[in-house]
């Protein structure tokens, strides 16, 4: 079987290394540069690289809809495409080139959290339980049918990391099963039930701003949903305090009596922040706006937050 | 008095035991109590969330299981347990086994079970479980059947562990002076 592969970030990389154990890459599409760090220099997406070092044909940041683009996309004679995070969607005129199908590997439990944030979409959410599946890329964004899929636990402590990790693994486990299916011709495709389905877009930049009036339970799921790269962040003295890992405060170190929304309660070298709701989050690491991320013993040490002093 | 005679200990991949399927209890008498008080010091003494008769190199269709879960702990002793049905979405999850120290994969199993088994009271025991528990009842009902959790691997993570695995087994053939009977 021969694979036409679509993915942009480093980590679909794991979901080439899987299948080319499985069959044969035909060609890799991936996305454009993109710019890096200080010095602004040009990163080559990781997919580029695996493909450059098997000699594979690469086709990065291809216009899709190019008439060129697709007859050379048809000579590779692709059996399957198979997308993880291209970060584009894919005309009919491409999904529709393989002689078998395309598929997309989706990190939620489809129908649940169509669109391009599942992963933030279960934190945020407090799910319990997420899940991976494989489905038939269609016009219509993520709506395609079933054709494997798995549960997968979410723990009370998660944070974006540990969830992608293990969604990731069990991509990984699922894929080979979907890809001898449909191997050996047995591949049974379930349609998804349209009227459970819940959405997600893409993350805008106020959503990682933390809202005080929120309880701490959706304060704390804001900050482990995005947890990783582009934390959820607030004020404090002007400046923007990033929120790398928190925990929800035990009732028995919480204190009594009121406060305003964001006010930061000192214990020790433990911070409490107060929420909406009366309730606290513990942030167990931070980063102040240009200093690096610490342990939140140090941002405290560093910042000395006086009795009243309000996140915002 | 019944014998406990030998002190038991884990035993690991390469083990041709772990292969076998385990004979079933025909009574819970002293010795099958004894052994669940021994095996459930040695799975939480290991630390471990489940521990079948076949891993300490017994053949009976008994194992522990010892889950704690923030509010609700389980501990079991589950004789000749069988699977009724399975139900729910298949999930996936990290998988150990105190037979292959060291070795964590992601195996695919249904996320409920519902099984029957007898109690070291000798009554009959029915359960619906979900999660975190239904997977380490499944864990441990394979090893009364000779299955093991590598048994579930798709191809390429096999290969991937492949090595750990064979120096596993080699160090297990040392150690049980079971080079006579090292099979396959």
């Amino acid at each position: 079987m021969r694979i036409l592969f679509f993915g942009t970030p480093e980590y679909t990389c794991r979901a080439l290394d899987c299948l080319s154990g499985y069959a044969a890459i035909a060609g890799i599409v991936t996305g454009g540069d993109t710019k890096s760090g200080r010095g602004q220099t040009l990163l080559r997406p990781a997919p580029a690289l695996w493909a450059e070092e098997r000699a594979i044909p690469l086709f990065q940041a291809p216009n899709l809809r190019d008439a060129g683009c697709i007859e050379s996309l048809r000579e590779l004679k692709p059996d399957l495409g198979v997308v993880f995070a291209y970060g584009r969607i894919l005309p009919r005129a491409i999904f529709a080139l393989p002689a078998m199908e395309t598929i997309n590997i989706h990190l939620s439990l489809l129908p649940a959290w169509r669109g391009a944030s599942p992963v933030e979409a279960a934190l945020l959410a407090g799910a319990r339980t997420t899940g991976v599946s494989i489905q038939r890329i269609t016009e219509k964004l993520d709506a395609g049918d079933i054709l494997d899929s798995a549960e997968v636990p979410v723990d009370p402590l998660d944070h974006y990391p540990e969830l992608f990790a293990r969604l990731m693994s069990a991509a990984l486990a699922l894929l080979p099963r979907a890809i001898e299916s449909l191997q050996a011709g047995n591949a049974r495709f379930i349609p998804q039930d349209a009227n459970q389905a819940t959405f997600c877009v893409k993350i805008a930049p106020d959503q990682r701003r933390i809202d005080w009036r929120g309880s701490a339970e959706t304060v704390y799921n804001t900050i482990r949903a995005f947890a990783g790269s582009r934390t959820a962040w607030a004020f404090f003295r002007g400046k923007k305090f990033f929120f790398h890992r928190a925990r929800p405060a035990a009732p028995d170190e919480e204190p009594d009596g009121s406060a305003g929304d964001g006010a930061i309660i000192l214990c020790r070298e433990k911070l409490l922040a107060r929420c909406g709701d009366g309730r606290y989050i513990v942030p167990t690491e931070a980063q102040i706006e240009g200093k690096r991320r610490a342990e939140i013993a140090e941002c405290v040490r560093g910042l000395r937050p006086a009795p009243g002093e309000c996140f915002t | 008095m019944p014998r406990v005679s030998k002190k038991l200990s884990i035993i690991h991949y390469g083990h041709p035991s772990l292969l076998r399927a385990a004979k079933p209890v025909s009574a819970v008498d002293q010795e099958i109590r004894e052994l669940a008080v021994e095996m459930i010091s040695m799975m939480y003494a290991a630390p471990g969330v489940g521990l079948a008769a076949p891993q300490v190199n017994v053949s009976r269709h008994m194992c522990v299981i010892g889950v704690d879960e923030g509010r609700e702990k389980t501990e079991l002793v589950l004789i000749n347990p069988k699977i009724v049905s399975v139900f729910g979405l298949e999930m996936v999850m990290e998988e150990g086994c105190l037979s292959f120290p060291g070795i964590h994969t992601h195996i695919i199993r249904p996320s409920g079970v519902e099984i029957e088994a007898i109690g070291l009271d000798e009554k009959p025991i029915k359960l619906r479980a979900e999660g975190f528990l239904a997977r380490v009842i499944q864990h441990e009902i394979d090893h009364l059947n000779g299955v093991l959790f590598i048994d579930y691997l798709a191809e390429q993570e096999r290969q991937r562990l492949e090595n750990s695995l064979e120096r596993l087994k080699g160090k297990t053939i040392k150690k049980f002076g079971l080079a006579s009977v090292a099979q396959k």
